[in-house]
């Protein structure tokens, strides 16, 4: 690597930028000829439909297409206008940063402490059971998870079973307002628990044994080998998957909720993404639930970029 | 033809996963060799193409079919806007490659004038159904239950009180009542049970004047009605989260005494009870507010409401067979057929009268007789007249059926066209909708007191509810005068 660098720095002072490509491209055109349909991929499914977004300024016909169709009122800004103006914005923000505070506090950490607890164990055969059982509800279709749940919350389902067991009263959980949001995270933590702790097991995995040892022999016990080793061993992954969910706060998806929700839940569970999906697909709104959509984008981008540079700032571990 | 013509329509071909019996008589099998026309089957075959998501995907995708199926009444800016926008042609230049369909319009005016768009434009075929029998869902009780605690039929809301309250607690159900509650937000769904107030939900005709429900005086007494039910275990508990099939499981198994019921569901609950000699269903006029009234409002789907008619569409490239084959479907022979199925396998003459065997009424491989009938025919869900849809219940559903239908002729909002003028304004009405749907749920549920029922309305009026009922009267004046 060092070696194809110096070289490269010599070719620039003979010849321009694209005398340098020229000149890599001959010796590495394999290389470049394996990018090729990744980078086909980026263009036609990744850059191409961003095009798209043109739709947020116009009403947008599919009979006249994307181009044909006529720009909106307020230099193309009347969508976005509508939406800040209608009385479900406030509604739908809060409700997508509350759900999206509860999945980071409760559920960022629980495949850290899944993982911590699995590493600890030391009959091999036993954390192996333990980690297929745990992964296992990730491979359970969402359809197939929120019909389970619809079925615990009834007020003679399961949910209410157990609770019965100390004495409340049976009450149809799923409409009820104050409990939707709790279902849907605790449900969320069950779901993906398991599979998101293998990468921190991996980062575990990849600590050295020494440093263990070591630290045994001066005396440290399991929870100060865990804070003092293994913690920081995975700081990196920890603050990198961190960072990746940062971006995804005003985004929380649709298919759950949308399955999950009722006439009488919709104050608690009505988020950005459900919104978009009835404006759009339901009622054909489809410039409107663009807009939605793209000022949706622009603050994930805002907030991953901040999440990265306090993280830089920090720790010194950045995505970009 | 000559089966060198191939079209193209959004319909579900389900061919290859019918069950043994209906092999070589599937219904989109056997249109082609008879109208010899080929068709090519686009879309998604698990949905209906007509669902909302399902259409828009395809409108989106700008690639459409020569024939589609739509229903353009609820699209936006309506069937003017689907012609002026080019997605599909106008037929009525066409009208010698359609004699029969042109035959049954000029027959009958009402149809004549539900099926065109406000300047006159025949946009689709459409499926018209029947003007008389326009209830499908009313309220059903089990007869056997009333016997014990020793009530009659309920006709009035506090005779309805009394028979849930002695469900409850002499025959101790779960619940005494059951039904879907989207379905209080389905036009006129339940307008068998809240008649005795005079409303419904959403829009309907009051002296000749559009209005919309829960503005009404009467609504707000029957919301209390249902949070009083609500709060006393009379109605579901699970209101609002159970779906259909829980909906009739509860009243087939006898844990609900009464529910609001879809006529082929009543059915599918008494076959399930065949062999329990005790269960019994009885259905429930629409209430009245005194007892020996008329009842006046019921569930009522318009004779032509747009739905599962088929338009072409501008890209269809041989507009006389599309037309012809369209026609089939209305002619005296290709009505029999989409009704009945193939003479001689699913049914036959008995006394001069189309009868069915068992193979559609008992068989044993097939969900229920309706789902045999979706099979070998189209009878009520295709561009067709409907001439029979319901000669495949046992007769006492077809009694239940009858008891289903009151006076709504008279209160029913027609099938009428919006114009572009009004699309901003009709955008409105899925966002009040959505805020009264919770509202009122809010109410029903106890979480929200009764106290506060006018800031509701006035909330809807601000956000435009009177917008929005002066745009429907507007589009009724402008039916009236077509």
């Amino acid at each position: 690597m060092s070696a194809t660098k110096s070289t490269m720095n010599g070719v620039k002072k003979r010849g321009g930028k694209l005398y340098d490509i020229q000149m890599d491209f001959h010796k590495n055109w394999p290389v470049y000829l394996m990018f090729i349909p990744v980078l086909l991929f980026y263009i036609l499914f990744h850059y191409k439909p961003m095009v798209g977004v043109v739709m947020a300024f116009k009403d947008y016909k599919p009979a006249f297409g994307v181009w044909g169709s006529p720009w909106t009122k307020n230099f193309g800004f009347k969508h976005f206008l509508d939406f800040f103006s209608g009385i479900y914005f406030g509604r739908v923000i809060s409700n997508t940063i509350i759900i999206s505070v509860y999945q980071l506090v409760f559920g960022f950490p629980a495949p850290i402490l899944l993982a911590l607890m699995l590493n600890e164990l030391k009959n091999q055969r036993f954390k192996k059971t333990m980690q297929t059982v745990t992964y296992f509800p990730h491979f359970i279709s969402t359809v197939v998870v929120c019909g389970m749940l619809t079925q615990f919350c009834l007020s003679d389902g399961l949910f209410n079973w157990i609770t019965g067991l100390f004495g409340a009263e049976p009450v149809s959980m799923l409409q009820q307002p104050s409990m939707f949001r709790s279902i849907y995270v605790l449900s969320g933590i069950w779901q993906s628990m398991g599979w998101d702790s293998i990468v921190y097991l991996a980062a575990i995995a990849g600590i050295d044994t020494q440093l263990y040892e070591a630290a045994a022999l001066d005396g440290a016990n399991r929870l100060r080998r865990i804070w003092h080793i293994t913690l920081p061993g995975i700081k990196g992954t920890i603050v990198i998957l961190l960072i990746m969910k940062m971006g995804q706060v005003m985004s929380v998806g649709s298919e759950k909720i949308l399955l999950l929700y009722n006439d009488a839940t919709y104050s608690t569970a009505d988020v950005i993404s459900t919104y978009v999906y009835r404006k759009g697909l339901i009622e054909m709104n489809y410039s409107f639930s663009t807009a939605v959509n793209l000022f949706n984008s622009v603050i994930n981008f805002a907030l991953v970029c901040s999440a990265n540079w306090i993280s830089e700032k920090l720790t010194d571990t950045a995505l970009f | 033809m000559d089966g060198s013509v191939t079209l193209s329509i959004n319909a579900t071909y389900e061919g290859d996963s019918v069950p043994e019996w209906v092999k070589g008589h599937y219904f989109w099998d056997l249109i082609q060799e008879k109208t010899g026309v080929k068709l090519e089957f686009v879309g998604s075959p698990s949905k209906p193409q007509e669902t909302s998501e399902e259409f828009s995907l395809l409108l989106a995708s700008g690639d459409y079919p020569d024939l589609m199926q739509a229903n353009w009444i609820t699209f936006t800016g309506g069937p003017q806007a689907a012609l002026d926008d080019g997605y599909i042609i106008a037929l009525d230049e066409y009208s010698q490659y359609f004699p029969s369909l042109s035959k049954i319009l000029a027959e009958n005016e009402q149809w004549n004038k539900d099926v065109r768009t406000d300047n006159g434009q025949l946009y689709n075929f459409p499926l018209l159904g029947s003007q008389e029998t326009t209830a499908g869902t009313g309220w059903v009780l089990r007869q056997d239950y009333l016997d014990k605690v020793g009530l009659a039929v309920p006709e009035t809301i506090d005779e309805w009180t009394a028979v849930l309250t002695a469900f409850k607690d002499q025959l101790n159900l779960g619940s005494p009542m059951t039904f879907e509650s989207r379905w209080l937000f389905l036009e006129y769904a339940t307008a068998g049970l809240s008649s005795a107030y005079g409303v419904c939900y959403p829009f309907y005709l009051q002296d000749g004047k559009t209005v919309f429900g829960p503005q009404q005086p009467g609504y707000k007494e029957w919301v209390t009605t249902l949070t009083d039910w609500y709060s006393k275990g009379l109605l579901d508990k699970d209101l609002f989260s159970v779906d259909k099939n829980t909906v009739q499981s509860k009243f087939a198994s006898g844990e609900a005494g009464a529910a609001l019921q879809q006529v082929r569901n009543v059915q599918n609950c008494i076959q399930a009870n065949a062999d329990n000699p005790e269960y019994k269903v009885v259905a429930a006029h629409s209430t009245v507010a005194q007892k020996g009234d008329v009842p006046q409002m019921a569930h009522h789907n318009n004779s032509y409401n747009g739905g599962c008619s088929v338009s072409i569409s501008t890209q269809c490239k041989n507009i006389e067979a599309a037309c012809r084959f369209l026609d089939y479907f209305y002619s005296d022979e290709g009505a029999l057929f989409c009704t009945y199925g193939e003479q001689g396998f699913a049914w036959d003459y008995v006394d001069g009268v189309p009868t069915f065997n068992d193979l559609i009424l008992n068989n044993p491989e097939t969900p229920d007789a309706q789902g045999a009938r979706y099979f070998v025919g189209q009878f009520q869900n295709g561009p067709i007249r409907v001439i029979d849809s319901n000669s495949h219940y046992m007769p006492e559903v077809r009694e239940i059926q009858a008891v289903f239908q009151a006076n709504m002729k008279d209160y029913a909002y027609p099938t009428v066209t919006n114009n572009s003028d009004e699309i901003d304004t009709m955008k409105k009405w899925a966002d009040i909708d959505t805020y009264c749907r919770e509202t009122i749920t809010a109410f029903i549920l106890g979480n929200k007191p009764l106290t506060e029922w006018d800031s509701f309305i006035s909330t809807a009026e601000s956000m435009g509810i009177n917008d929005v009922v002066a745009a429907k009267e507007a589009a009724y004046q402008r039916y009236l005068a077509r």
